[in-house]
């Protein structure tokens, strides 16, 4: 969980670009992570999709 | 309350539909907005395409969304959606013309660590940002969706289209 939270490098980063950078493991780990509110994924209205890490 | 209904063919003319529930607080702006908004995801989860859409109205279908089905889109063969809504009561929902390369190899189970799944749930559950408010749909009862529990594929009978 941590490696696929340190590969969120700035608030609203590209989904797609992070979720490119992620190993097969840390995809299936995504879900959990947002449920668990550690980050964000943020759909826009625009059709561009971002993500933040959640900081404690 | 306001009902989307989106109106799937397949490549062999059958017809199929699924329909989402929005809180009637909404706009029909924002629902079309949401609607819009889950074009890619979607389009890479189903193989039909999406013929019509309503809102208790008609709604063209987003300029980008699917359209023409490829030719071995069924809509037979569907993505069950089962969820919880934030009150503990189960509801669902079923994508005609699934696109099969999103189930597990040997299961029945939808790929949830695929893209375009994680995006459409995060849709469901969190909804779509619009000026910093959220829209998502909810359950029958009105009820926001707390969690998808599950997502299959399904077979269900179809109707024809044409």
């Amino acid at each position: 969980m941590d490696s696929l939270l340190a590969k969120i490098t700035g608030d609203n980063m590209p989904f797609g670009v992070w979720y490119e950078s992620l190993t097969e493991a840390e995809r299936r780990l995504v879900t959990k992570a947002r449920r668990q509110g550690l980050l964000v994924i943020n759909l826009n209205a625009d059709g561009t999709n971002t993500v933040s890490k959640v900081v404690a | 309350m306001w009902t989307a209904t989106l109106s799937l063919i397949d490549g062999k003319g059958k017809r199929g539909s699924f329909s989402l529930n929005f809180d009637p607080t909404r706009t029909i702006a924002q629902i079309e907005n949401w609607i819009t908004a889950i074009t890619v995801p979607l389009n890479n989860i189903i193989k039909g395409g999406v013929v019509a859409i309503s809102i208790s109205r008609a709604m063209a279908v987003p300029v980008l969304m699917q359209q023409v089905p490829t030719d071995d889109s069924d809509v037979e063969e569907k993505m069950k959606v089962i969820f919880k809504d934030i009150n503990g009561f189960f509801g669902s929902f079923a994508i005609p013309t699934l696109d099969e390369t999103l189930v597990n190899v040997g299961s029945s189970t939808i790929d949830q660590a695929d893209a375009n799944v994680i995006l459409f749930n995060t849709a469901i559950e969190t909804g779509i940002n619009f000026s910093g408010s959220f829209t998502a749909p909810t359950t029958n009862r009105g009820d926001a969706v707390a969690l998808i529990t599950s997502e299959d594929e399904v077979f269900t009978s179809s109707r024809t289209g044409r």
